[in-house]
């Protein structure tokens, strides 16, 4: 009894700390903005109504006072006295917190004083949203409403389904639909659908620069850049698990080699596409075996280190004095060669692509280039030899991988895609600067990894569009992006860190034959 | 002209110790072709740290291994594979989110040619190596019974069934010497039996030289051309399954005078040894 | 023949031994270079000694930071063999602790001034006090949310994916709240920034600035209680067990939990500290100031040999040094001090993984 009443404020300090924390960052806000936007197309402007926010407000105590319901659930059961008890504890607990905060804040404001020194999110605007046009008293009193009509919806929607196990029972519902999905058994009976179904998302992907506007286009093709990006460090994360923070270091070497060889400044080389893509590939690579051969030798945890300090130094060393001759400094380097359109594809269409169109299917091409690279690495001795490893090292090298060498060559192919994508990233923009090449390219990557699935091919192209085709389409949410990544990053961590896409293993086995080639195949 | 050498592996004066303790002090084993050796002694003795020894994974204070007359102490794990020793260990360690036929091919690793750039051109080596060496480890898995697991996840077999896949990764290098780490414990009398069987069919069949360490009495006198005792990192004993039962000086040493059944005496003083450490079993 | 064929082996211990020719060859055009720079200075001396002074000086209050930030990784990954990537956050997190108190300490009016300059010595412990809290509190629950969740993950990377995780979204959150413009620490008067001793020499004067000194003097107070702590009490000798033997100290009845809390605790509040020290001696912050300190440090962990205290203090302070020194010692732009410390790292990791400090022989698992 004791223990469920603290426990529930407990639980009723964490959503109020949540509460808090989103009103400081102005993360209800914006987001009961975007939700009213959802449900009502004629909303316009930035303030959020009060019925929004409370309804938020709502939900987080809502969620945060029926997992505690249900956790505590294992142990011993409760009566319903003490489950609305709970509830209403929970409510009342975050009620008070987020009620301080509106009353301190709403003290300010009436004052006339400006935070935004301190706290740069709470303007007076925000306050005034937040205490919802009125003053504090009535302020705090529909905080109040709004939190303890979260925690009783909890307590009751907990209760209602104990009593009749609903929600067991829709999960087993859910599995079973899953399970007995028409598409799969489909799938299974007819191996050769898989193919064909490929096959037309294939030539349905090849459609899609021809049938999108000029801005999906664009979005496609930081898409797939950052899909090639994925398989790249997909090699070195998931398959040889080793960790890169820094791998955003290759993609602007990559990106650097190629504009210092086709740009008409400083070197004025004007490399054809081509060669000069290859060129930047390869150096790349060198950055890889660079950074890869001093850690060779050690547990993987040490090249998370290394690559971001190599990361670093190649950000100070393009952005530095000593080099900008060569590197243009903070200018960067302009007028970065492009493909030039074959004349068949004129022929055979008529008329020659626009430019854009013709990059993103030079994106989409090299894009199957390398996944065909990394889907065959992936399933022969090599990929093997690194999922060994990513398992159990010591245990992999005693059963014969020369560790050391797996380690390296996965870290310079990766390093080398890696260039590639940087390669293709500056042909496209025609330029490229210090300041794309920051930290946050980094983390990109390997969320677009981690979530899709680590490890897994198809789960990299998922992550590429949760990652950055998503975030194109909720442009509000912006601002808060990298703080979604981190919480997501921890969160799959704990929930689902095979990702997203896992995995499938395949069938590899054989009819065994007799003993006697064994025998034969055993000698020594 | 090459000559045949004596012994698969020579072990000379071995001594091994971490800081204060010396887990293996001056301890020497031949080991005859096709022969099978069994390391016996109590928890701690330091059995698996000679192993380690013998496999690379630590490198020796003083002595020598020799295998067939090549001096191996101080060359790291995996070229020890690639010689020809392989091994198991005592808790099960697979690759746990691979496939049974994956770990297999793993196995086979330092008998595998195709690099990187043919796999990604896919040339004819490549396809020709994938194949038989599938085909290999499909082999492996009938001669250990494990066929109907082939493509399950390693880390879903059953426990017995994943002594046995170890012991089929192991052999996926082609072996001269198999080192075991107590490959029957923790297996009821009828997995015991099998796995006996498994390993003598190993020596018969395969010509593969074993050592094993095991703690069953019934197993080691069963199997074993010879016996080695090691107790508190020291070889009080070597010699055939007769003379080591026999032997007054190891009854003694190891068990206290008055002993009649060497055998019955030994696994009692184990099984109290078990429960001790492991009271939660319970 | 026999005699072609000599039996007995000469020498008693006929391991095979290989060159590490990556390591003799880096280290050879790493020790030539450095013998060359030295004889360059020797003969054209570009900077005279009140310079080398100047810049030792300042390696030794930085050093003092880091070699705090670097104890929090070594006990860390002493004691989950984790690099906890967020430390450096943590570190801002106190940073701006301080920075709020000061503020509002400033605010605080007491007769015709206001608080921090009536009592600066208070404010100052004030300052640190609830800077450690800070950074020790948000130590604490980063590893209860975090990383305690995944002790046993399948994952083997999960661990370190999660600390990137809570370091973005620290940093992140730091800068929505508190805006992404750079702010002023207000030091009491007692501290002013630029405040301190000229020391005439011959060709020019040191400037020693009071924060400086009281870094480096607060540095080395809590190194020294550091130590004793681990040495002594009951907790230090926890974590060290801890960080030797999991398993066994675990049976000696050792709580996993608590210990690891606890270090999480104790690492917070010297990162705390090493945040408000940075606020004070440098001035100028935002929500970014713990990511270079925070891999530095690392650095400085590694140089000392990852898992050992002394180590990290030591390493701390070579980094220090190297780095304000190394820029004139190579004769190369001070922008590029930050390259220095990093090559530091990859040639360390070359040269000698185990650290200046560590143990030298390879640790290697039990099978
Ligand atoms: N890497 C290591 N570091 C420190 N001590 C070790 C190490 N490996 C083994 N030891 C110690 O050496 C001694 C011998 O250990 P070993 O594992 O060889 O015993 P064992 O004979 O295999 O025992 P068991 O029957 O329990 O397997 C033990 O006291 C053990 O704690
Ligand atoms: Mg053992």
């Amino acid at each position: 009894m004791k223990t469920l009443f603290s426990k529930s404020i407990q639980f009723g300090i964490i959503a109020g700390v949540i509460l808090i924390f989103s009103e400081l960052i102005n993360l209800t806000s914006t987001f009961a903005v975007i939700l009213e936007k959802l449900f009502n197309s004629a909303k316009t402007g930035k303030t959020a109504s009060p019925l929004a926010i409370q309804i938020l407000t709502g939900l987080v105590v809502f969620f945060i006072a029926y997992t505690f319901l249900r956790k505590k659930n294992g142990s011993k059961s409760h009566t319903a006295g003490q489950e609305i008890g709970s509830g209403l504890l929970m409510g009342i607990t975050a009620g008070i917190l987020i009620s301080l905060l509106n009353v301190i804040l709403g003290t300010y404001l009436a004052k006339g004083q400006d935070i935004r020194n301190y706290l740069d999110a709470v303007s007076p605007e925000v306050i005034s949203t937040f205490l919802f046009q009125t003053d504090i008293a009535n302020a705090v009193i529909r905080y109040f409403i709004a939190t303890i009509l979260g925690g009783l919806a909890a307590s009751l929607l907990h209760l209602v389904s104990s009593k009749t196990n609903v929600s067991g029972k829709i999960s087993k519902f859910i599995q079973k639909i899953v399970q007995q999905s028409k598409i799969r058994i489909f799938l299974n009976k007819y191996p050769y659908m898989t193919t064909i179904l490929t096959l037309l998302v294939v030539i349905a992907v090849f459609l899609l620069p021809v049938l999108v506007n000029a801005y999906a286009i664009s979005v496609l093709g930081i898409v797939f850049i950052y899909a090639i990006m994925g398989l790249g460090l997909n090699l070195i994360v998931g398959l040889s698990g080793q960790l890169v923070f820094g791998y955003v270091a290759f993609y602007a070497l990559g990106a650097y080699t190629f504009g210092l060889l086709t740009a008409p400044k400083p070197f004025g080389i004007e490399m054809n596409f081509w060669p000069a893509l290859i060129i930047a590939i390869f150096i790349a690579a060198i950055g890889g075996l660079f950074v890869g051969v001093p850690i060779m030798n050690l547990r993987g945890d040490y090249l998370a280190i290394v690559t971001l300090g190599f990361g670093e130094i190649i950000r100070i060393l393009i952005n530095s004095n000593l080099l900008a001759d060569f590197t243009g400094g903070p200018q960067g380097i302009k007028n970065i060669g492009q493909p030039t359109q074959p004349a068949l594809t004129a022929k055979i269409f008529g008329k020659p692509f626009d430019d854009n169109v013709w990059f993103l299917y030079l994106i989409l091409i090299l894009f199957l280039v390398v996944l065909y690279v990394v889907f065959r690495l992936q399933y022969s001795r090599t990929g093997r030899s690194w999922e060994a490893m990513r398992e159990d090292e010591t245990v992999a090298q005693a059963c014969g991988v020369t560790v050391s060498s797996y380690k390296v060559l996965a870290v310079v192919i990766g390093a080398a895609i890696a260039g590639l994508a940087g390669a293709i990233y500056a042909s496209r923009n025609t330029y490229t600067g210090p300041g794309e090449y920051a930290f946050m390219v980094s983390v990109n990557a390997l969320a677009v990894v981690v979530i899709g699935g680590m490890g897994s091919i198809p789960g990299t192209l998922l992550g590429a569009f949760i990652i950055k085709g998503l975030p194109e389409l909720l442009r509000d949410l912006e601002n808060y992006r990298m703080l979604v990544f981190g919480a997501l990053l921890i969160a799959m961590m704990i929930i689902r860190p095979e990702g997203i896409w896992p995995v499938k293993r395949r069938t590899l086995s054989v009819t065994p034959e007799s003993i006697e080639v064994l025998k034969k195949d055993l000698k020594p | 002209m090459t000559t045949k050498p004596a012994y698969v592996l020579e072990a000379n004066n071995i001594t091994i110790s971490f800081g204060g303790l010396t887990a293996v002090n001056d301890v020497s084993l031949q080991v005859p072709f096709q022969s099978i050796i069994s390391i016996i002694g109590p928890n701690g003795a330091g059995k698996t740290t000679f192993f380690n020894a013998i496999s690379g994974f630590y490198s020796c204070d003083s002595g020598t291994v020799l295998f067939q007359d090549r001096p191996i102490n101080g060359i790291p794990t995996d070229e020890v594979a690639n010689l020809g020793i392989s091994r198991t260990y005592q808790n099960i360690r697979l690759f746990t989110n691979m496939t049974v036929v994956e770990n297999i091919l793993i196995g086979q690793q330092p008998r595998l040619r195709s690099t990187f750039l043919d796999a990604i051109l896919q040339t004819s080596r490549n396809r020709r190596e994938e194949k038989q060496s599938i085909q290999k480890a499909s082999n492996l898995l009938d001669f250990v019974g494990l066929s109907a697991y082939a493509d399950d996840m390693a880390k879903n077999l059953p426990y017995g069934a994943q002594r046995r896949l170890e012991i089929a990764r192991a052999l996926g290098n082609n072996p001269h010497l198999l080192l075991l780490d107590e490959p029957c414990a923790g297996m009821n009398p009828q997995e015991t039996a099998a796995m006996i069987e498994l390993i003598k069919t190993l020596r018969s069949q395969l010509k593969i030289a074993i050592v094993l360490i095991e703690h069953d009495m019934k197993v080691v006198m069963n199997i074993s051309d010879s016996i080695l005792v090691l107790d508190h990192g020291e070889k009080i004993a070597q010699g055939t399954p007769e003379e080591i039962q026999s032997d007054q000086r190891v009854v003694e040493a190891y068990l206290g005078s008055g002993t009649e059944n060497l055998v019955e005496k030994y696994s009692q003083r184990k099984a109290a040894n078990r429960k001790a450490v492991q009271p939660h079993v319970f | 023949m026999e005699a072609d064929k000599p039996q007995e082996k000469t020498s008693p211990k006929p391991s095979v031994r290989r060159i590490n020719w990556l390591r003799l060859i880096v280290g050879i055009l790493t020790g030539s270079y450095i013998l060359y720079r030295i004889i360059i200075q020797i003969i054209r001396p570009e900077y005279g000694p009140v310079y080398w002074l100047g810049f030792l000086n300042t390696g030794l209050i930085v050093g003092g930071m880091y070699s705090l930030i670097a104890i929090g990784y070594t006990l860390v990954y002493g004691v989950m063999l984790l690099i906890n990537f967020a430390h450096g956050d943590i570190m801002m997190l106190g940073c701006f602790a301080g920075y709020f108190t000061f503020e509002y300490l400033n605010f605080l009016k007491v007769g015709d001034s206001n608080f921090l300059n009536t009592y600066p010595v208070l404010a100052i412990i004030l300052a640190f006090l609830i800077g450690a809290a800070v950074s020790a509190g948000s130590g604490y629950y980063l590893e209860k949310i975090a990383y305690r969740p995944l002790r046993n993950s399948p994952v083997r990377l999960a661990p370190l994916i999660s600390a990137v995780g809570a370091s973005i979204f620290l940093e992140t959150a730091a800068q929505i709240m508190f805006g992404a413009n750079k702010k002023t620490y207000k030091n009491p008067d007692l501290l002013a920034r630029g405040s301190g001793w000229n020391i005439q020499m011959d060709e020019g004067m040191i400037i020693i600035t009071k924060t400086g000194v009281f870094s480096l003097i607060m540095a080395v107070i809590l190194m020294v209680g550091l130590y004793f702590f681990v040495q002594k009490t009951k907790l230090g000798k926890s974590i060290r067990a801890v960080s030797q033997d999991k398993k066994t100290a675990q049976l000696m009845g050792i709580n996993l939990d608590q210990v690891t809390s606890q270090t999480f605790i104790i690492s917070g509040v010297l990162a705390g500290a090493a945040g408000v020290m940075w606020g004070i001696h440098n001035g100028l912050f935002n929500h970014y100031v713990g990511f270079l300190p925070g891999i530095k440090a690392f650095t400085a962990a590694v140089l000392g040999g990852i898992g050992n205290i002394p180590g990290a203090m030591a390493g701390g302070m070579i980094l220090g040094i190297v780095e304000s020194v190394g820029p004139a010692f190579l004769g190369i732009d001070f922008q590029l001090k930050d390259v220095i410390a990093f090559t530091i790292l990859i040639l360390v990791l070359i040269l000698k993984p185990s650290g200046l400090l560590g143990k030298s022989s390879a640790n290697v698992e039990k099978v």
